[in-house]
């Protein structure tokens, strides 16, 4: 039986495709053509009010800016899943909200305000912190200075939270890969030091993983899964969740590499998206112990 | 039998490359062009809708909200679809993802298809018309992924038997161009059809 003869029988023993009811076509048309022509009429003319609001963060351009002898430049631009992201002049004062924000340097790195936080952008280098905490994850990119009444925060090529406790009263750093420096001290991954306002220090050790980092996933930047190998896909899941990955099957870990995930996830923060991906791609998983552990799916 | 192509779907005059053309399909929608999402909805949603039905144990409901939600939700990333997979395959994959999103924060599980009257029945019958139901809605599955004119040429040939010629004025062909894209629609259909009685192994497709 040739090529034309196999599809014909095939196409002839399944029949026609079952149509699809019209009320409901019609109602997921409707619901489409709204979305489409709102869609059309933001990208005419964004509505900055609302990606101001989706990013619940109160923006205030610094009073008296225009004494700033250097004129605004953009230093940094919020992360979003769609739509235009807009833009932070150097100067700016940021205020989160209710939920953690998350924004992209114009350096490179990944910075993100804890819920309350407070922070003025000098530089896309330089950011002070007011009150409360951020995140920063370097990604390699340009080091970051991150200045507080209490000293100055270094980073070393690496992620780590700055937080400054109570009303200022003490400083404390919690890094997770690489290396900070904190004045005239030194934090490496795994460790959490508090400096406090007379000068004492306090060290103690922190975990890549878990509750500490939990306010960072959630102002993560959006994860576009679209043409990602899994193996990409696992190391950015990964780096923001703080686990470990590890293949059961050896030959899972070198097709990796090859597997080419499709589609969108959305907003789902890092620590959730194995969980609507990898049954896709053919795997199951379990966590344990900030370990996620890989095999092919039954 | 078959289900024509509503008046106004415009068909390009030369057999070009699928992808490209829904590439500029969707470049056309984004830019404002109205018929291009008219064009898009008509092509692609019925396939779609299909889809996560058959994932949903036939809740027509449930089908209709998934479907509702994916492409909404798909109009604001297209500009993230880069072509490398077929629109059709990644309009599946969002609506996967959807479908997984949907189950968790309900928690719940995707309902069991049960068995009608018509599969009931102990024995090598029942077994039959299983097996064969199967078959069936991998075929139609493989036909959902197409591009929609190779999903329809097929269709066209093989179901309505119409001869190329009719097929070419439909598509707006010659005859050998016609003849042309069937061939590809049948080495497309098979790809597509290995794929999916396969399940998931080097792409996330259905």
């Amino acid at each position: 039986m040739n090529d034309e003869e196999q599809v014909r029988r095939l196409l002839e023993d399944a029949g026609p495709r079952p149509e699809v009811p019209p009320e409901d076509l019609a109602r997921i048309k409707a619901a489409f053509r709204a979305e489409w022509k709102e869609h059309i009429r933001r990208r005419r003319s964004p509505d900055r009010r609302l990606w101001l609001l989706a990013a619940s963060i109160l923006l205030a351009a610094g009073l008296g800016w225009w004494l700033w002898p250097a004129p605004a430049v953009p230093v940094a631009r919020f992360e979003r899943a769609s739509g235009p992201a807009a833009e932070v002049l150097s100067a700016a004062e940021l205020s989160a909200g209710e939920s953690p924000v998350g924004l992209r340097l114009a350096a490179g790195p990944s910075l993100r305000l804890d819920a309350g936080s407070q922070v003025r952008l000098v530089s896309a280098s330089v950011i002070e912190l007011r009150h409360g905490a951020v995140y920063l994850d370097s990604e390699g990119a340009a080091k970051v200075e991150i200045r507080t009444p209490l000293g100055v925060v270094t980073d070393v090529g690496t992620q780590f939270e700055a937080r400054l406790l109570g009303k200022g009263e003490a400083l404390r750093v919690r890094v997770r890969e690489g290396a900070v420096r904190v004045g005239p001290h030194k934090a490496e991954a795994g460790t959490e030091l508090t400096l406090r306002a007379d000068g004492t220090v306090v060290r103690g050790p922190i975990a890549a993983y878990g509750p500490p980092w939990a306010w960072v996933l959630k102002a993560a930047p959006p994860l576009v899964i679209e043409g990602l190998t899994l193996e990409q896909f696992l190391d950015r899941i990964a780096r923001e969740t703080g686990w470990t990955v590890r293949y059961e099957d050896p030959g899972l870990a070198q097709s990796a590499g090859t597997i080419v995930l499709h589609g969108d996830i959305g907003d789902l923060p890092p620590d959730q998206a194995p969980e609507v991906v990898l049954p896709g791609a053919g795997l199951d998983h379990r966590l344990a112990d900030g370990v996620l552990i890989l095999r092919a799916a039954n | 039998m078959i289900t024509l192509p509503s008046a106004g779907i415009s068909e390009s005059a030369s057999d070009s490359d699928p992808r490209l053309e829904e590439k500029a399909l969707v470049d056309r929608m984004l830019a404002g062009d109205e018929a291009a999402m008219e064009e898009l909805a008509d092509e692609y949603f019925p396939g779609l809708y299909r889809f996560a039905l058959s994932r949903l144990g036939g809740d027509t409901e449930l089908a209709r909200e998934i479907v509702q939600t994916t492409v909404c939700k798909a109009l604001g990333k297209l500009s993230t679809w880069r072509g490398e997979a077929s629109l059709s395959t990644w309009l599946c994959a969002c609506c996967r993802n959807e479908i997984r999103m949907s189950f968790r924060q309900k928690k719940r599980q995707p309902a069991l298809v049960e068995l009608d009257e018509e599969s009931g029945g102990a024995g090598e019958h029942a077994e039959g018309t299983i097996v064969r139901r199967e078959e069936a809605r991998l075929v139609h599955a493989a036909l959902d992924l197409l591009p929609p004119r190779y999903a329809r040429a097929l269709e066209w040939k093989y179901l309505d038997r119409l001869p190329v010629q009719e097929i070419a004025d439909r598509l707006r062909l010659g005859a050998k161009a016609a003849e042309s894209l069937l061939t590809r629609a049948r080495r497309a259909f098979r790809e597509g059809y290995e794929r999916v009685s396969l399940g998931p192994k080097r792409e996330l497709e259905p």
